[in-house]
């Protein structure tokens, strides 16, 4: 199946009051969806990574475990996933983080000391990460720093482009997914798509709102609520192909845009090279590891 | 600008007197009616989904959420948008236009 895609980026309900799927019924739907390979980053913890192992050996799925931490700030985040044969090292620096810090947030300090793990993992930078706050204040010089002061504690750093088709100027539009994918493709950076997983079906929406609502200790409002729309759920591969197209046209645009010479409809003559910088996870070997 | 909204809901903000009166065969708006005049969507600059606040309609503990697709356009009344046909005689440096219809088969 060589179309199939590789969800990246997926919180099952050990992310606690985050996510809301098992990881049981998330590896059956990608059987399903005949994908060959599938990820589970969940948030600050790797307590379902076992049976999501199992579940994916007995659907002859090849699990790729990751764990998406605060990173610096609690608001910021990383996800990591562990390169093939290197499933320890994951664990050791996991394990490093939660003895050496109270609130297990990753640290420069703490990458430093643990380098020798570190360095056998990948890193994505993804709408949540500093990177990227940074990018969408428009401070593109601050970006690529925060991508230089990590870039060697790590084998790959990529950026994380996520598109929930929310309205522009939210975090997870297309149009935000663009402007990372343009940034990563300026500077030469490795750029993937994910989708950020949270639920199992679009109709899930409702659940994540309680969960979210849940974990501030609040009441389900504007105020607490999230998301946007129900995109958060295990698409199929031709969905997130479809979404890949959207964000390198996105991209293209903002491309054209600093640039300033290509007219608006000039945009799609560049926008092939764009399609294929953004890795869809499948084509690259480097991104299916086994524990 | 206008944002058109083909699912109208019946939350407040949706114009009384908006009707979409051209979709195409994938469910895209092409033209709409909007206070009595008839426009041509010209080009779409983005959509989008949002869904609704659930949490405020709830029907004997039932949970309904609905999604709506946005589309912001950029859209002209018809019959303002004319093909002209723009002469430059190089020889008497003079300028001439005149209307023209446009020519579909090259």
């Amino acid at each position: 199946m060589s179309n199939s895609f590789t969800h990246l980026s997926i919180s099952s309900g050990y992310s606690f009051k985050y996510g809301s799927a098992h990881p049981e019924q998330l590896v059956e739907r990608a059987a399903q969806f005949k994908m060959t390979s599938l990820a589970l980053t969940d948030q600050n913890n790797l307590a379902g990574a076992i049976r999501f192992a199992q579940s994916c050996e007995s659907f002859g799925i090849k699990p790729i475990l990751g764990i998406t931490l605060s990173f610096i700030q609690k608001s910021s985040k990383i996800t990591l996933l562990a390169k093939s044969g290197c499933l320890s090292s994951l664990y050791r620096l996991v394990s490093g983080i939660n003895t050496n810090t109270s609130d297990g947030v990753l640290t420069i300090e703490l990458l430093e000391r643990f380098n020798q793990y570190s360095k056998n993992l990948i890193a994505l930078l993804g709408p949540q990460s500093s990177l990227n706050k940074n990018l969408t204040n428009r401070k593109e010089a601050a970006a690529l720093s925060n991508y230089q002061l990590i870039k060697e504690h790590f084998d790959t750093v990529a950026i994380e482009c996520v598109s929930h088709l929310e309205r522009a100027g939210n975090l997870r539009s297309t149009q935000a997914a663009g402007k990372s994918l343009a940034f990563a493709i300026k500077h030469q950076i490795p750029a993937v798509i994910t989708n950020q997983v949270r639920m199992l079906e679009k109709s899930d929406g409702p659940v994540i709102d309680v969960l979210d609502a849940n974990r501030k200790l609040s009441f389900i409002g504007s105020a607490t609520v999230e998301r946007s729309n129900g995109e958060a759920y295990l698409k199929d591969s031709a969905s997130m192909g479809y979404l890949a197209d959207q964000i390198a046209r996105a991209a293209g645009e903002f491309q054209s845009a600093s640039r300033g010479k290509y007219p608006a409809g000039a945009r799609d003559h560049h926008y092939w090279p764009i399609r294929f910088h953004l890795l869809l996870p499948n084509c690259c070997p480097n991104y299916r590891c086994s524990p | 600008m206008f944002e058109g909204k083909l699912t109208s809901s019946n939350g407040g903000n949706t114009p009384a007197q908006t009707v979409i009166s051209q979709v195409s065969e994938g469910g895209e708006p092409v033209e709409f009616i909007y206070n009595g005049v008839r426009f041509h969507i010209n080009e779409k600059l983005t959509t989008w989904l949002q869904t609704n606040d659930w949490w405020k309609k709830l029907d004997q503990g039932e949970v309904k959420e609905s999604v709506s697709k946005y589309w912001q356009v950029e859209a002209a009344p018809i019959g303002v948008i004319t093909t002209f046909e723009i002469e430059f005689n190089q020889e008497s440096n003079s300028w001439r236009i005149t209307p023209s219809s446009r020519v579909k088969n090259k």
